[in-house]
């Protein structure tokens, strides 16, 4: 997560080095995108701590910026909203609701999930586990069905 | 990242950090100058910025900056149990640099470091006090390019320079120089010596454009080897890691006949083998960063270390260790 603290000044400035006046330990964003502002670091205690309060409690990078106008703070922006976060896709619940159908131990079911993340990360699970229902007319009608069923899943997926 | 994402990034090392200890060394000076466009910061330690909490290890491996710096404390650490000792008794390791220009999916690097910043230690002569301190009380074998890739940074630092002519001059040091670069002027302009051993890692091109990003080609790699072989240097082939896809046979073995079709057996000092293996700690790291194939794996704990389940393990090795030595003495494959 990416927070901006915007400010207004006569300049259009990037800060890349925070200090408060207390000798704490200055904060340095990380400033990965190329941009037309001046850059250089500033002492301010409510600069500081706001940045250190933005980190600390949502865990956020934080970038500081002094801007003249509306119109340099919009053209920023929309360079920067071109970058993307990785979001990590979220199966687990399908995950687990398929190692249900298998009745599988906690243990196995733990091992089945990271099986099907390793699977996510280049292929559809959706599409994958509801084929294996087909299949296998899940669900199973006993625990060692149920192994068995896994054992092969993993044998097509890690070989 | 995408074409336009690649476009609006900041350059490598746009930013510069500076511990100002670090201002009193040629080498902090040289470097800077390579760089005469980038932000110049001070700071008071490397680990202010390298250690910063809610870093993106992999936002910033995709725009490194760059950290001078000079360490400070113990240089020399003994050699991990994960790692190869090729049957030398006194096995210790040291890092000129933390980081790597190279971004590979399977690098323990990420799931170690708390940033993708590049850190370049510029006090190599304490470092080097240091290896003489542990010479006066045994042989010495000492991995310098484990942490980093070195030659790969060797027309910025002249790290290699340096430790081949500090080897040089102690027979009772052994240095290892790990390696994917395929720089190969280095190898025109200074002498070898017996006991400095160049160690290429090796990988079949599939497992290259999957997952060592930013690296040579393995001809590029086969090309430098060579070049290093022509000027009298001593080699090493580390087919190490080795990772698991499911039409592993047929893309190592095409490898393993690619490298030893070009490269003469006979001139290579000897060879290592091992599966990706890694620390639990550290891959907890690299699946909470950015799940890759690698990272994502349902790979086996033991002792600590995660690794492939030992049947396959078991087939993966045998399997190498058969091909390898079609080519190469069996007596000189060392594995882990």
């Amino acid at each position: 997560m990416l927070t901006l603290n915007i400010f207004s000044n006569s300049d259009n400035i990037i800060y890349n080095k925070i200090c408060g006046t207390n000798g704490s330990r200055p904060i340095y964003p990380h400033i990965f995108f190329q941009h037309d502002f001046r850059e250089c670091e500033i002492t301010d205690d409510n600069y500081y701590k706001s940045c250190l309060n933005t980190r600390n409690s949502d865990g956020a990078q934080c970038i500081f910026l002094s801007v003249k106008n509306e119109s340099s703070l919009n053209e920023f922006l929309a360079k920067l909203c071109f970058y993307t976060q990785y979001v990590p896709n979220n199966y687990r619940e399908i995950i687990d609701e398929f190692a249900a159908l298998l009745r599988l131990s906690t243990a196995m079911t733990a091992s089945f999930r990271q099986i099907m993340e390793y699977y996510a990360i280049n292929n559809n699970v959706r599409a994958y586990l509801d084929e294996q229902k087909k299949l296998y007319a899940l669900p199973v009608t006993s625990k060692y069905e149920g192994k068995k069923i896994y054992e092969l899943i993993r044998k097509d997926i890690i070989g | 990242m995408s074409s336009y994402e690649k476009t609006l990034s900041a350059k490598p090392f746009s930013h510069i950090y500076i511990e100002k200890e670090a201002l009193n060394y040629q080498l902090t000076h040289n470097i800077i100058d390579n760089f005469k466009d980038s932000v110049l910061i001070d700071i008071n330690h490397y680990k202010d910025v390298f250690n910063q909490t809610h870093q993106s290890f992999y936002q910033q491996k995709q725009t490194p900056a760059l950290i001078l710096a000079v360490k400070h404390g113990e240089l020399i650490y003994p050699g991990a149990k994960v790692c190869q000792s090729f049957g030398n008794d006194h096995f210790y390791y040291t890092s000129n640099i933390m980081n790597c220009v190279f971004d590979c999916d399977y690098c323990y690097l990420s799931g170690m470091y708390p940033s993708g910043n590049i850190v370049i230690f510029v006090n190599q002569n304490d470092i080097f006090n240091q290896v003489d301190l542990l010479l006066k009380k045994h042989p010495v074998y000492l991995c310098v390019s484990y942490d980093t890739d070195l030659l790969a940074m060797e027309k910025l630092t002249g790290f290699v320079k340096s430790w081949t002519e500090f080897a040089r001059k102690r027979p009772d040091l052994k240095i290892e120089i790990r390696t994917k670069s395929a720089a190969s002027d280095f190898f025109d302009n200074f002498d070898s010596g017996r006991n400095i051993i160049f160690a290429w890692t090796l990988s079949p091109d599939e497992i290259i454009r999957l997952y060592e990003h930013r690296t040579p080609s393995l001809s590029q790699r086969i090309a430098s080897i060579n070049h290093a072989i022509r000027k009298g240097y001593t080699i090493r082939l580390c087919f190490d890691p080795m990772i698991y896809v499911k039409d592993y046979e047929k893309i190592y073995s095409n490898m393993y006949k690619t490298v030893f079709q070009n490269i003469d057996a006979s001139k290579i000092l000897d060879v290592s083998l091992g599966l990706f293996r890694i620390s639990s700690s550290y891959l907890k790291n690299m699946r909470k960063g950015k799940p890759s194939e690698i990272s994502a794996y349902p790979y086996v704990c033991t002792d600590g270390v995660m690794g492939y389940e030992k049947e396959k393990s078991d087939k993966m090795l045998d399997f190498a260790r058969r091909e390898i030595s079609k080519y190469f003495n069996p007596d000189l494959i060392f594995e882990i």
